[in-house]
């Protein structure tokens, strides 16, 4: 393995009693890349966001941060080694003010003067302040997907997983979105788990094609829409 | 050879000690999911059912086997009507309010009974294997735990009203939609629950005496018994008394009642942290 | 910050002083303080920590039959005190690492913190033979250990801490405790305690070992647990496996109910409230008092679920900020309560 892959994978496979939700998965992505996950519904690519995040062992494989062996690690050890993770879901700490959902993150790997610095930081960045010491809950969605961004943010993570971050978005949110996840991408590679098509191209320059557990294909994201065999991965042919 | 019969007759009566406190339990916690703190107290409140219509001139088998789970039916209906039904779907508040309920019953048994423990004598005698004297009413209580296990497992299996009931619970709103009142359902599982915690207070009612707070000595071990075996009412239910109740008696002989009784809480925390997944998925699938 | 926490020491110490006076009998007030005491050390684990622990009485007698063993054996109260907080901080660490770190869900907590007491209630019950001992004390059985050297000043080994001096040493150590969750709380851990009541999956994506900080939390509301078991038996001079008993754990959750859990006054408001009139029922004889507490949690879980000191902080904010942040305040909170 490189020394300047931030995260790679072998082999990696999870099984469901008799189903195998994820197969062989070989998978590496370089220091500042961005990269998008895509693939049809039940192509195994949230099982693998799940395996990447420590929420799910795999039943065989490997996974390696910064070339360290991570497999089976928990959450929290994947967090501290720099990895910034969104689920689908916004999880946000309801009843907490976006600033100390942020606060909280930053603390984490930070004295609480620093951590106050950087959540200031964090909410100038993200436009925030105005709601910051607003309840979480009370919060629209779009707004509670900007604070989770922000707790992602505010670890300042080298690298940076995203599931679905457009889901439910209207469509100015979203094109904050892309100038959230641009931002982010300044400082650290992501992994974006998405659908929306449009919403992949204009973010990224790199995708990989999840299908039936395998990784069908990676290539420029130019080249993944004009290929046939994805196209009908898409349309519900068999590749 | 004598002494192995009485031990098998031991453990199997420690068994089915086990399957009659904790059926009318896991009857409520499986289908409804809600545990009865008040158990214990139901349990009580059937045999002080028992003793009162007994010494009223009521048959004894008729004081145990009809007074006992009807009394406790009719409380469980109105504890159903004004409690637990503004409760579904919070288990910690179920659990919450029904452990005040067990604690006003406590208190009002001390105020309408006093504090004072009374009791029936066995109406069946014992006889003897060998050289031991066995009790013939371990046998009647053997035997009673099995007609009510086999009896539950037909009415679920079987009957109309258990599919209407399984269906009922497991998917409220379908069940609405053809037509079934999910309310009512509840209610009659409730007190069908209840009335099986009434018989088992009945029929335990002569071979321990009844004080206010006797209940205590059976929730817990009813509890665990339930809650080890998981939301599946029959095979849960016989698994963990079957594994408590062999555990229990085991020590007991070994060494003594106590020991036999720590020995059992001391196996069901360990099972429960050796199998947290298996029984705790069940929760945490319906609820959020 | 500074300026609220030293008032609110001010009005904890003219509470202090002033309530002898309102309350003119000294030994129940004592005992009121202690319950106070032991009503904070569950309010801070179930309110904050969000964890309900059906067996905070585990604690509470822990701390009261090691502080008189200790004593027993050593001679030396103070010694024997220290060892009182030790020992059920210990035994909470090994509970609730055994809870946490194997992920039982809320109603397993339940369970299994239910039979460690009935565990212990049961085991202590049965130790009247004169084989069971530790040290020179013997356990005793139901009957319990009495005879132990309680706390003395610690400049005059003659003169005992007894019904005055016993009271006023009970509400500095409650003020402290009061005082010290406060500051917790504002603290990152304390903080981070919050975060992870609220979302447990977000706080462990962020890096926090959930299962580290639950089980020190919990280790934190054992050894309160214990310093007021410790109190109790200074106060009661006898220890008895009663202190383990169910009720004596319902009891503490119905102090935290009633009075509110999701702050720390409420419970020591719900302890004193009921406290009291369980000392007023305890004096007639016409409805009993069980029966009484039982019905009374009843009422509170179905009419209450937010407890009485909440509710009137929510009635005054209420007012202050409108109705419709009051909605969406309540929804949230209340599902921290009955979260799963």
């Amino acid at each position: 393995m490189r020394a300047d892959a931030i995260l790679e994978t072998r082999g990696v496979t999870v099984r469901f009693g008799g189903v195998t939700a994820l197969e062989n998965v070989d998978f590496r992505l370089d220091n500042g890349e961005l990269r998008c996950l895509i693939g049809p519904n039940g192509a195994g690519k949230s099982t693998f966001f799940k395996c990447l995040t420590g929420l799910l062992v795999p039943s065989e494989g490997s996974i390696y941060l910064q070339g360290e062996d991570f497999t089976g690690a928990h959450p929290h050890a994947i967090a501290r080694r720099g990895v910034g993770i969104k689920t689908q879901v916004p999880s946000v700490m309801n009843t907490l003010s976006a600033s100390e959902n942020i606060w909280l993150s930053a603390r984490q790997a930070q004295t609480s003067r620093e951590a106050n610095r950087t959540t200031e930081e964090v909410l100038q960045r993200l436009e925030l302040q105005d709601i910051a010491t607003d309840e979480v809950a009370t919060l629209a969605h779009g707004k509670r997907q900007l604070v989770e961004l922000g707790i992602v943010m505010a670890g300042r993570p080298s690298l940076v997983l995203l599931d679905e971050p457009a889901a439910g978005l209207t469509g100015e949110e979203v094109e904050r979105m892309v100038s959230v996840i641009h931002e982010l991408n300044r400082d650290a590679a992501l992994v974006i788990v998405e659908h929306d098509m449009h919403f992949v191209r204009s973010i990224a320059q790199a995708v990989t094609v999840f299908h039936q557990g395998r990784v069908l294909t990676e290539a420029p994201v130019e080249a993944v829409m004009a290929d046939p065999s994805v196209r009908d991965v898409y349309l519900g042919k068999r590749a | 050879m004598d002494f192995a019969a009485v031990v098998v007759m031991e453990i199997c009566y420690a068994i089915a000690v086990l399957v009659l406190i904790s059926t009318g339990l896991a009857v409520i916690f499986g289908m409804m999911r809600v545990i009865n703190l008040a158990h214990g107290e139901f349990l009580t409140l059937g045999g002080y059912a028992a003793i009162m219509s007994n010494q009223a001139g009521l048959n004894i088998y008729l004081s145990i086997l009809v007074a006992a789970p009807l009394a406790a039916a009719i409380f469980g209906f109105l504890v159903e009507r004004l409690i637990v039904r503004f409760l579904y779907g919070r288990l910690i508040n179920t659990m919450l309010a029904t452990w005040g309920l067990s604690l006003a019953m406590i208190g009002g048994f001390s105020m309408i009974f006093g504090n004072t423990t009374t009791g029936i004598t066995t109406p069946i005698s014992g006889f003897a294997v060998g050289k031991y004297q066995i009790s013939g009413y371990n046998l009647f209580v053997i035997a009673i735990a099995a007609l009510v296990i086999g009896g539950v497992y037909l009415i679920l299996k079987i009957s109309r009203a258990g599919l209407v009931a399984r269906g009922a619970m497991q998917n409220p709103e379908m069940a609405q939609a053809f037509g079934y009142n999910t309310s009512r359902v509840y209610m009659f599982t409730f007190v069908a629950g209840s009335a099986l915690a009434g018989l088992a207070g009945g029929v335990m009612a002569p071979l321990v005496g009844i004080n206010p707070a006797a209940g205590a000595a059976y929730i817990a071990k009813a509890f665990i018994t339930v809650i080890s075996g998981g939301t599946a009412v029959i095979s849960g239910t016989l698994a963990s008394a079957g594994l408590f109740g062999f555990v229990s008696q085991t020590f007991t002989f070994l060494a003594t009642p106590v020991v036999g009784e720590i020995a059992l809480l001391f196996a069901a925390v360990v099972l429960l942290r050796l199998l947290p997944t298996g029984i705790t998925g069940r929760f945490l699938k319906d609820k959020v | 910050m500074l300026r609220e926490a030293s008032l609110s020491a001010i009005i904890g110490l003219i509470l202090m002083l002033v309530a002898p006076f309102v309350f003119d009998d000294i030994y129940t007030l004592t005992v009121l303080v202690i319950y106070g005491l032991l009503a904070l050390s569950l309010g801070f684990i179930w309110g904050f920590g969000g964890i309900l622990c059906f067996g905070q009485a585990a604690f509470f007698g822990l701390g009261a039959y090691a502080f008189a063993i200790a004593s027993i054996n050593f001679a030396e109260p103070w010694a024997a005190a220290l060892i009182a907080l030790i020992v059920p901080a210990l035994f909470a660490a090994a509970l609730g690492a055994m809870l946490f770190y194997g992920r039982l869900s809320d109603v397993y907590l339940a369970v299994v913190t239910l039979v460690a007491t009935l565990i212990l209630f049961k085991f202590m019950n049965s130790t009247a033979g004169s084989a069971y001992k530790i040290g020179n004390a013997r356990l005793g059985g139901y009957n319990g250990i009495p005879g132990f050297d309680t706390l003395t000043l610690p400049w005059d080994r003659s003169e005992y801490l007894i019904d005055e001096s016993l009271y006023y040493f009970c509400a500095l150590i409650l003020l402290a405790a009061f005082l010290g969750l406060r500051w917790l709380l504002t603290a990152p851990f304390g903080r981070i305690l919050v975060g992870i009541r609220e979302n447990e999956l977000r706080a462990e994506l962020v890096g926090y070992d959930v299962r580290l900080i639950k089980t020190l939390a919990f280790a934190i509301g054992g050894m309160l647990a214990g310093m007021a078991g410790m109190l109790f038996a200074n106060w009661a001079e006898i220890v008895t496996p009663n202190l383990f008993s169910l009720s004596q754990s319902a009891e503490v959750i119905i102090w935290v109910i009633v009075g509110g859990a999701g702050s720390l006054l409420g419970p020591i408001v719900g302890a004193f409230a009921l406290g009291a009139l369980k000392f007023f029922l305890g004096q007639q004889t016409l409805v009993d008092n069980l029966f009484v507490l039982g019905s009374l949690l009843v009422l509170a879980v179905l009419f209450l679920p937010r407890g009485i000191v909440p509710t009137i902080a929510l009635l005054f904010k209420g007012r202050r900020k409108g109705i419709r942040k009051k909605g969406a305040r309540r929804t949230s909170r209340r599902r921290v309560r009955h979260a799963r």
